[in-house]
């Protein structure tokens, strides 16, 4: 099996999985409700409206019936599914019924702060997991090696809301360095001032304590393992120096890091989902859970599509990546 | 399973250091909440009627080593059976004696019959009320002679200057069938002779015996002042609502906004004896009799300290060590039927699937995936958040069982995909193939070799499900997603809880957050080593690298 | 010239126990000679490579001298050792063969590197060297760029036998090179062997407990038992006249297929001794056939007969 016909295997087998999660989100929000006789419409409209009108049971009932149309939710299920299968995949979000605001700009204008807010701490921690991990590695068993593994493994077990609260107000109470409200001050990403000022807590939130740690314990135990190989000792017994014997153990090592990282990028943004609701950050996160909380249903099922959409291609990238960087695995394609 | 096997695999466990300190950390975690659920077996720390144990934000007793010499709570009459006037010891606690006074005569003694009854509803919310039913001291004046009666009972204050969280009050219940005038005060007489008067009630006040510093309080209409003869009134007032109290209207205007301030520095700027006094002052008038009698119970002040219990106070003063306790019954009650459930599932589903294989695994596998790609927290907001638009009766009826149910569904997949990865090591050694040569039935295979060979694995699992479990549904109360902190206490929600009023109590209340906060990482840390040790074992005894 | 005199090597296993794997063992070996040491496992073959390489574990604590041409490669530092005897006096070709080359570097790419590592040339011309070390050993070319896991195992047995021959050093040593191979693979690499390394006057030590790959290509003959030389000197004499009891018993387990009758096949009972524990006498004297009291209190000094060494009790020199 060549290159091509892999990644248009894996290709297929992503896309069903979109759609079966895309599926999963609509049966859940708007299908299996309408199956048990629920009409979704009922709960965007505020009944003491019509209390002032002529005849409210007429009022209400043309309200119901013109969500039911912006919803298209007066067809059959199926073809309603069909419909919104096919909006999501041109990427067509449709327009929020609570406050007429298209969904597709709504989450375009998060998007930037979800960025900002993921990426360089991914990024810095690859390296430095990279780094500590193959330190306690060549180190081991010594002083170094424990306090690197612990440090490892205690982060592994902070959940973040405890770390979040206590730094929070370490920074923002006590020492006032970062702001009580982060809403109020970023509305605007491309302030690059106000972003440092806002995104340098959750940043070290995320390099130090979060999502670190599962990426050094996996370098070090690869590192370890590598550094054992047959193929290290013959490096060495042929009289390569050590700090390049070194540097192929790590090469060896990094490529389930890598891995690893390009999946946890995929789900960095649930991941990060915390952050943005705890510290106010107007990221995908943090617009999904209000919207979650406040009904607004087309930005949840939007955002939603969006976050698996992005997580598909990435994993689907992983699939790529790994081909093209680790030779064993083109070989066991084949 | 083999009860003396397992007894010799615990010892060898315990030698290990890891597994000894995480045993013993995971034990005091699960000994302290059982011996403090069994201790505040009914305290509801989240309910109004447990508030005010001490005053808000007070510090854990403890902390007195080095937050200094905070004030403890006062409370006069230090036990609660005689602040209704239960017990005939009453008449000498507040030094009452019958006597003559300006030729009346004074009859005092203690009715064991008679007490409060038909309290309001509002005067049961209150702190203190509450205590209803017979007893109460009966005070018989013969005579048409005004007098003056005084409850005192003194205490020292020997202690920091109190905060603006300490709050004191003063109550009393008081029922006459009479027209005759009298009047009730309550005040508190300092040593330096400062005196604030808390409480200030009568049968009426007639122009001649108004106290002219007192004219804006009696005409105040808001002020329930006035005590009806014919039954029973329950009076409070105290520094937490200065307006309920005379000493609120003596202040100049400007002061007025920081009267709880004032009430609270003013009286216990030194140290020293004080005293709480109920003076009863009698008019009497000769059209309406001789003779009157006034019953007097639930006669009671309180003075909320910086200082309570083990872990202090929360923001509405409530015992943070039953609120932690309590959380963590919840938090252990969840970990332990949900860890369960998940690795029960994915045991079965796991073995039977790296055993037999095919459409079996393929299902199984397909299944994981899907699962791993549902972002975990927003899949159960969505479901939660559905659940509140659609049925929220159902919603808050079932909440931890819904709860517990989606984080087990969401869970139990990738724990049977490791499962069924060992299952699949295991499979395939010798010993299988030869148990099957000779011609045990596969259900034999399972229960005989696989299965015992595959329990340290699914111990193993079991303790990152628990702490995967207790972490997820800790993030979910947090945000306010899973169990409301109008329910009862979480771990996560006593920090939501806290984190919503750590901004605003006066300094970080650490007794409040820390231990929630510890308490989960603990057993995160203490599971974590745990399943390493059983894991390090099997390794070891299998040589699976 | 190879001259290893009064070799010991202890592991230091734990606080107080420690493994004798090298007991006084002295050899010296000239240009063209080739070495085939045998032995059971754990006999301290491999231990004994492992010395003259110096790549040992931290734990072993080595005493004696190794003497390649005048220098003695257990006084020099361990950089010296790097940078001036490490394949370009010595090389080995290990037992993990199969494992040894970097899973995700082309083969070429880890060879030259190796050259330019100890010799200050170009690319270009490491590069060459490699493909015509490659010619020689019948590799063919486009092994060049490919991964270690594209490759066959007799390809990759080819790929570090060339490794071993870059730098053209005076000593190779081969580790059961041939074990993980069949039959028409371990005949291929034993042709190569002796074309390439014995033809060009190296000194080839041969490790392997096969004793019939060894017969064909030994000069000389070295039987190790508990770290300890038992006999040692030309392949032939020993081949046909073992005058050590313990050689006489690793020889008489091999089938003799020449005459086509099924023989009896003999083995040593008993099983070798605990080297933990010190041992005064003879170490092979608890299976030893022809055991004297002796040979339980002291060993025996080596006893010459024509140009061997035997370390026997029992031998004398009135025995031939």
């Amino acid at each position: 099996m060549g290159l091509a016909s892999y990644l248009a295997k894996r290709a297929i087998e992503r896309l069903i999985l979109l759609l079966i999660f895309t599926a999963f989100v609509w049966m859940l929000v708007l299908g299996i409700p309408q199956l048990v006789g629920i009409n979704p419409a009922y709960h965007f409209i505020n009944p003491s409206e019509f209390l002032h009108s002529k005849n409210p049971e007429l009022a209400e009932k043309l309200a119901i019936q013109s969500i039911d149309r912006e919803l298209g939710l007066n067809y059959p299920l199926e073809v309603q599914f069909f419909i919104y299968f096919i909006h999501m995949l041109t990427l067509d979000l449709g327009v929020c019924p609570v406050n007429h605001q298209s969904v597709a700009v709504c989450l375009l204008s998060a998007l930037p702060f979800t960025v900002i807010l993921t990426i360089p701490p991914v990024l810095f921690q690859t390296l430095a997991s990279i780094y500590l991990g193959s330190i306690a590695a060549i180190k081991r068993n010594t002083k170094t090696d424990v306090a690197i593994m612990s440090y490892f493994i205690v982060d592994y077990n902070l959940p973040i809301f405890v770390v979040s609260l206590f730094l929070w107000f370490l920074f923002a109470v006590v020492l006032k360095i970062y702001p009580i409200s982060v809403y109020n001050e970023v509305h605007d990403w491309t302030n690059i001032v106000t972003d440092l000022k806002v995104f340098w807590l959750p940043w070290l939130i995320l390099t130090f304590i979060y999502g670190f740690s599962t990426r050094g314990i996996l370098m070090r135990n690869a590192m370890v393992e590598n550094l054992d190989s047959d193929f290290i000792k013959y490096e060495r017994l042929a009289g390569l120096r050590e700090k390049i014997v070194r540097a192929h153990a790590r090469r060896v090592s990094i490529i389930p890091v890598i891995v690893r990282t390009a999946i946890d990028l995929a789900f960095a943004i649930s991941g990060d989902f915390f952050l943005e609701v705890y510290f106010g950050i107007p990221g995908l996160g943090y617009k999904l859970y209000y919207a979650a909380l406040g009904d607004e249903i087309e930005i949840v099922l939007g955002s939603t599509f969006v976050l698996t959409l992005y997580a598909i291609i990435l994993l689907y990238f992983v699939d790529i990546v790994e081909f093209i960087i680790d030779p064993r695995a083109r070989r066991s394609v084949k | 399973m083999n009860l003396r096997r397992f007894k010799k695999t615990f010892k060898e466990l315990l030698k290990t250091w890891q597994f000894l300190l995480s045993f013993i950390i995971l034990l005091g975690l699960v000994l302290t909440v059982v011996v403090g659920n069994v201790i505040y077996a009914k305290c509801c720390p989240y309910n109004a009627s447990y508030y005010y144990a001490a005053a808000p934000f007070a510090r854990p007793s403890w902390a007195t080593l080095f937050c200094g010499n905070l004030p403890p709570d006062i409370k006069v009459p230090s036990s609660y059976n005689l602040i209704a006037a239960k017990c005939p010891g009453v008449l000498s606690y507040w030094h009452l004696r019958n006597e003559t006074l300006n030729g009346d005569k004074i009859e005092i003694i203690w009715n064991s019959t008679f007490g409060p009854c038909n309290e309001t509803a509002f005067n049961k919310n209150l702190a203190t009320f509450g205590n209803t039913g017979p007893g109460s001291i009966e005070i018989k004046i013969i005579g048409d002679n005004p007098v003056n009666i005084t409850l005192y009972h003194c205490f020292d204050y020997t202690y920091k200057l109190p905060s603006i969280c300490n709050i004191y009050l003063m109550q009393y219940s008081v029922y006459s069938n009479t027209s005759q005038l009298y009047i009730i005060n309550g005040k508190i007489i300092g040593p330096n002779g400062t005196s604030i008067c808390v409480l200030y009630h009568g049968s009426g006040f007639p122009p001649f015996i108004r106290n002219p510093e007192f004219y804006s309080y009696i005409f105040n209409p808001v002020n329930k002042y006035e005590i009806i003869e014919g039954r029973w009134n329950f009076f409070q007032a105290g520094s937490n609502v200065p307006s309920f109290t005379p000493y609120y209207y003596t202040l100049p205007p400007n002061e007025s906004a920081f009267a709880t301030f004032y009430m609270i520095q003013y009286l216990f700027s030194k140290d020293g004896t004080y005293n709480v006094t109920f003076t009863i002052m009698y008019y009497p008038s000769p059209l309406d009799g001789n003779s009157t009698t006034i019953y007097l119970s639930d006669v009671y002040f309180e003075f909320l300290g910086s200082v309570y219990g083990i872990f202090g106070t929360d923001a509405h003063g409530a015992n943070v060590f039953a609120e932690f306790v309590k959380g963590g019954v919840f938090d252990l009650e969840l970990a332990g039927l949900a860890g369960l459930a998940i690795v029960a599932i994915g045991a079965v589903v796991g073995i039977l699937a790296g055993y037999y294989g095919g459409i079996r695994d393929m299902v199984l596998v397909s299944t994981t995936d899907f699962v791993l790609l549902l972002p975990g927290l927003i899949t159960i907001l969505l479901i939660v958040e559905v659940l509140t638009l659609y049925d929220p009766q159902f919603l808050d009826t079932y909440r931890p069982i819904i709860l517990a149910g989606i984080i087990t569904i969401l869970s139990w997949p990738i724990t049977a995909r490791v499962i069924r990865g060992e299952t699949y090591v295991v499979r395939s050694k010798a010993f299988i193939e030869a148990a099957r040569a000779l011609g045990e039935s596969n259900l034999q295979v399972l229960r005989k070799h696989i299965f015992p060979n595959l329990l340290p694995i699914i111990f193993a699992q079991l303790t990152l499900d628990v702490t995967a479990v207790v972490y997820t549904e800790s993030t979910l109360d947090f945000l306010n997603i899973g169990i409301p902190t109008t329910e009862f206490p979480t771990w996560g929600n006593m920090l939501g809880y806290a984190q919503y009023y750590v901004a605003s109590a006066p300094s970080f209340a650490w007794w409040w957050v820390l231990p929630p906060a510890l308490a989960l990482v603990l057993l995160g840390i203490s599971l974590f080593y745990l399943g390493e040790a059983i894991l390090e074992r099997y390794r070891v005894k299998s040589g699976v690298s | 010239m190879l001259q290893v005199s009064d070799l010991y090597v202890k592991y230091s296993m734990g606080k107080k126990m420690k493994v004798n794997a090298i007991n006084d063992v002295s050899f010296s070996l000239d240009k063209g000679d080739v070495l085939g040491i045998i032995g059971e496992t754990g006999s301290g073959k491999t231990t004994l490579a492992s010395a003259i390489m110096r790549i040992l574990p931290d734990t072993a604590e080595v005493k004696g001298k190794i003497m390649l041409d005048n220098l003695d490669l257990l006084a020099i530092s361990k950089k010296e050792f790097r940078t001036k005897i490490r394949w370009k006096k010595i090389s080995i070709i290990p037992q993990y063969s199969m494992n040894a080359l970097n899973p995700i570097k082309r083969v070429g790419k880890e060879l030259t590197e190796i050259i330019m590592e100890h010799e200050k040339v170009s690319e270009e011309e490491a590069v060459n060297r490699v493909l015509s070390l490659f010619k020689d050993l019948n590799l063919p070319e486009e092994v060049f760029f490919k991964y270690p896991d594209e490759l066959s195992g007799g390809q990759r047995q080819r790929v570090v036998i060339a490794s071993a021959l870059l730098l053209n050093p005076e000593v190779v040593i081969a580790d059961e090179p041939t074990t993980a191979l069949d039959v028409i693979n371990q005949a291929r690499v034993l042709n190569l062997l002796r074309n390439k390394v014995i033809s060009t006057s190296r000194i080839l030590i041969y490790i392997t407990h096969d004793i019939a790959v060894v017969a064909g290509l030994a000069n000389k003959l070295m039987t190790l038992y508990a770290g300890r030389i038992m006999e040692i000197g030309s392949s032939e004499k020993m081949f046909k006249n073992p005058l050590h009891p313990y050689t006489q018993g690793l020889l008489s387990s091999v089938p003799d297929i020449s005459n086509g009758k099924p023989v009896h096949i003999s083995y040593i009972k008993g099983d070798p001794p605990d080297l933990t524990k010190e041992i005064k006498g003879c170490p092979f004297y608890p299976r030893c056939p022809l055991a004297m009291d002796i040979c339980k209190e002291e060993f025996p000094e080596p006893v010459q007969i024509d140009d061997r060494l035997v370390y026997c009790h029992a031998v004398r020199k009135d025995a031939k």
